[in-house]
């Protein structure tokens, strides 16, 4: 898959014109198609609700007020969004590349072990500086889990979806077998490795919220990235090889460092998500502590145009669905899977739009498999 | 380790039963990629059809009405992906991706609001198992092989006439051209839209039929959330694995089934590997795998590339 950035759309030349051509161009524009998504999943996520016997309305105030309307409400909605937001950025430096990284769930995985590791086992007397150390620890873990799939393809040609698919499992059952033996403490029954200690702990930004401190990680991140791929000689090498490996390698380009360093930095982001996650919200190694962030985070870097801008407005979109969702099932006891049908439904109505208009002649989207 | 008759016999009997979901998937599967569809969506089809084979034994009570039943979802399921993919020529991976989050998340709001709690929680009610006469009385083998669900016999059966379907017959010649070169085809007169999405039917029904299996007989007749727990994704894996071979990847689906099958029977071996890691060898043989098999591959060409006429 290529992706192109928003404002490259197939109108552009025709500047001016008339209100037709405005119109045209309005809804020929990604982040139209991608807000049409999200209205057709909206509109039939309601319906869901209507059909469960809720009325819509109330339950859309509900959503809107669990997601918005008081301080704690906001900060739910952003501690939801940011290892989101890092899982999403991780997905989109990889896949600007031309690597189909689908394993950030894993190496976010890899990330928590990472960061469970320093600020349990370390001495405690290190204080605030295991903070930063368990959050390096955990990008550099998720790295390394980021760079077996571009080793095997480079090495064995391997598909890399499929690869880091597997990957994502082993991620998920190495964190499972690790908190029911290496590191759960001695005489304890729950699958949860000891708590971390308190210098390890992201500070909570605004008291009585769970908002933590890795929002900030993440926002930084976010335009690190974004300088990267659109002020740097290596971000325009990366968005070439993406764009047309043929190209990269006719300009003498060396993709599969590119493809290795892109990876690198993918895995690491995503390592970074799960150590957040763990050092901000958990303060423990917990099985089954992601519900699938990961593919959350594909799916946010999709809907966000792979640009890293998209990716902060969709992952606060996610953020609300996250809370909203959990003040509709504490408060109307809406099961809360219909988080996950209103994550799953807009990537496909966005896949498909970008596939008829690929049908039309006007690539948007195209498969580099 | 122990190795006596029995447990190698057990050992079998389990590797085969757990291997025959993911066989039912990776030849469906198989169809699929021969046509040039990559269809990661395959581990929500399989929860699809895990969910309908549930609700059909509620609905009628008769196991083979429900294995009926979760074709039938397979196939519905499988329809979405299928016009998303084949007729709007959306990109394969993203839909898929998507696709399996709202089968998590649809397939556990439709628990929640259909199924009655029986059919939460461990039964007895499933598919019985069929000796095959003489051959069950065989040693070791007998009662491993010869004595499984009916679905496990149909499978073998579809696999061979997979094999002979692609080797022998002009549809398919027809079908492995599409994944090959799909304008080559098209220019040859043959709708790549419609054999892709024939081919994606054919994939829904065997792997409803696999989410069925996996319910009714390897679970007792019960739903819960993610039953499928990457069997789908694995499945993917196999066809790989098994070069896109319905033969090999019958073979490969049963090696499967023994890493699976060893989280079970490996306590009786007297293998003491923790649980999880026992769960994690399926996929980190799919890995190891990948580092034999290599660039040898000899899959379809055009693989996940939608077609569009007059495109190269």
């Amino acid at each position: 898959m290529t992706p192109i950035s928003p404002g490259q759309s197939d109108n552009a030349a025709s500047a001016g014109g008339s209100m037709a051509d405005l119109m045209k161009r309005i809804t020929g524009s990604n982040a139209f198609l991608v807000l049409m998504s999200f209205a057709v999943s909206m509109i039939i996520g309601l319906f869901i609700l209507a059909s469960l016997g809720v009325e819509p309305v109330e339950a859309l105030r509900v959503m809107i007020k669990g997601a918005f309307g008081s301080r704690m409400a906001i900060g739910d909605t952003l501690a939801f969004m940011t290892p989101r937001l890092l899982a999403a950025l991780a997905a989109l430096i990889a896949i600007r590349c031309g690597f189909y990284n689908l394993g950030a769930e894993g190496q976010l995985q890899l990330g928590a072990i990472g960061a469970v590791l320093p600020a349990t086992l370390l001495p405690p007397e290190l204080g605030v500086l295991l903070m930063p150390i368990s959050i390096v620890s955990g990008a550099l873990f998720g790295a390394f889990w980021g760079l077996i799939p571009v080793l095997l393809k480079l090495w064995r040609g391997a598909n890399e979806i499929i690869v880091t698919l597997m990957m994502n499992f082993i991620g998920i059952y190495l964190v499972k077998y690790l908190v029911q033996g290496p590191l759960q403490p001695h005489g304890s029954d729950f699958n949860m490795s000891a708590k971390i200690a308190d210098g390890a702990i992201l500070p909570v930004l605004v008291n009585g919220t769970r908002l933590h401190a890795g929002v900030l990680l993440a926002l930084v991140v976010a335009v690190a990235l974004w300088a990267l791929l659109y002020h740097s000689t290596f971000g325009i090498r990366l968005r070439v090889a993406g764009l047309s490996p043929k190209t990269a390698r006719l300009q003498g380009m060396p993709l599969s460092r590119l493809i290795v360093s892109s990876m690198l930095i993918s895995g690491g982001v995503a390592g970074m998500a799960g150590a957040v996650e763990v050092l901000g919200v958990q303060y423990r190694l917990i099985d089954g502590f992601s519900s699938s962030l990961g593919f959350d985070g594909l799916a946010i870097a999709l809907l966000g145009s792979l640009e890293p801008l998209g990716a902060v407005i969709v992952a606060i979109y996610f953020g609300a669905i996250s809370s909203g969702t959990v003040a509709l099932q504490s408060t109307l006891s809406i099961p809360a899977a219909l988080a996950l049908i209103m994550t799953g439904l807009p990537i496909i109505f966005l896949a498909c739009i970008h596939g008829y208009r690929f049908l039309k002649g006007r690539p948007l989207w195209s498969s580099t498999l | 380790m122990v190795f006596d008759p029995i447990t190698i016999s057990l050992l079998l009997a389990a590797a085969i039963r757990l291997g025959a979901p993911m066989l039912l998937a990776s030849l469906g599967e198989l169809v699929s990629e021969r046509t040039g569809v990559l269809n990661i969506g395959l581990e929500g089809i399989m929860l699809f059809g895990a969910f309908g084979a549930v609700f059909g034994l509620q609905l009628t009570g008769m196991p083979y009405a429900a294995v009926a039943f979760g074709a039938l979802w397979g196939m519905l399921a499988v329809g979405v992906v299928a016009i998303a993919v084949a007729s709007l020529r959306a990109d394969q991976i993203v839909v898929g991706i998507g696709f399996n989050i709202l089968a998590l998340g649809a397939t556990s709001l439709l628990r929640d609001m259909v199924l009655s709690p029986a059919f939460q929680s461990p039964s007895l009610r499933n598919v019985s198992s069929y000796r095959i006469p003489y051959f069950s009385e065989l040693p070791i083998v007998g009662r491993a092989v010869f004595s499984q669900s009916p679905i496990l016999y149909g499978a073998v059966i579809v696999a061979i006439l997979f094999w002979i379907f692609f080797r022998h017959t002009r549809l398919g010649l027809i079908f492995r051209a599409v994944g090959e070169g799909a304008s080559a085809a098209d220019a040859a007169g043959i709708s790549v839209t419609n054999i892709r999405f024939s081919a994606m039917l054919v994939t829904g029904i065997m792997t409803g039929i696999a989410g069925a299996y996996l319910t009714l007989v390897a679970s007792g007749g019960v739903f819960v959330d993610n039953i499928t727990g990457g069997r789908g994704y694995l499945a993917v894996a196999v066809v790989i694995f098994g070069r896109w071979h319905p033969i090999w990847v019958m073979l490969a689906s049963i090696l499967f089934g023994a890493a699976d099958a060893l989280q079970y029977q490996g306590q009786a071996i007297g293998l003491s590997i923790s649980p999880p890691l026992l769960l994690m060898s399926p996929f980190l043989l799919a890995l190891i795998a990948w580092v034999l098999v290599g660039k040898s591959k000899t899959g379809p060409s055009e693989i996940g590339i939608p077609f569009l006429r007059g495109q190269k």
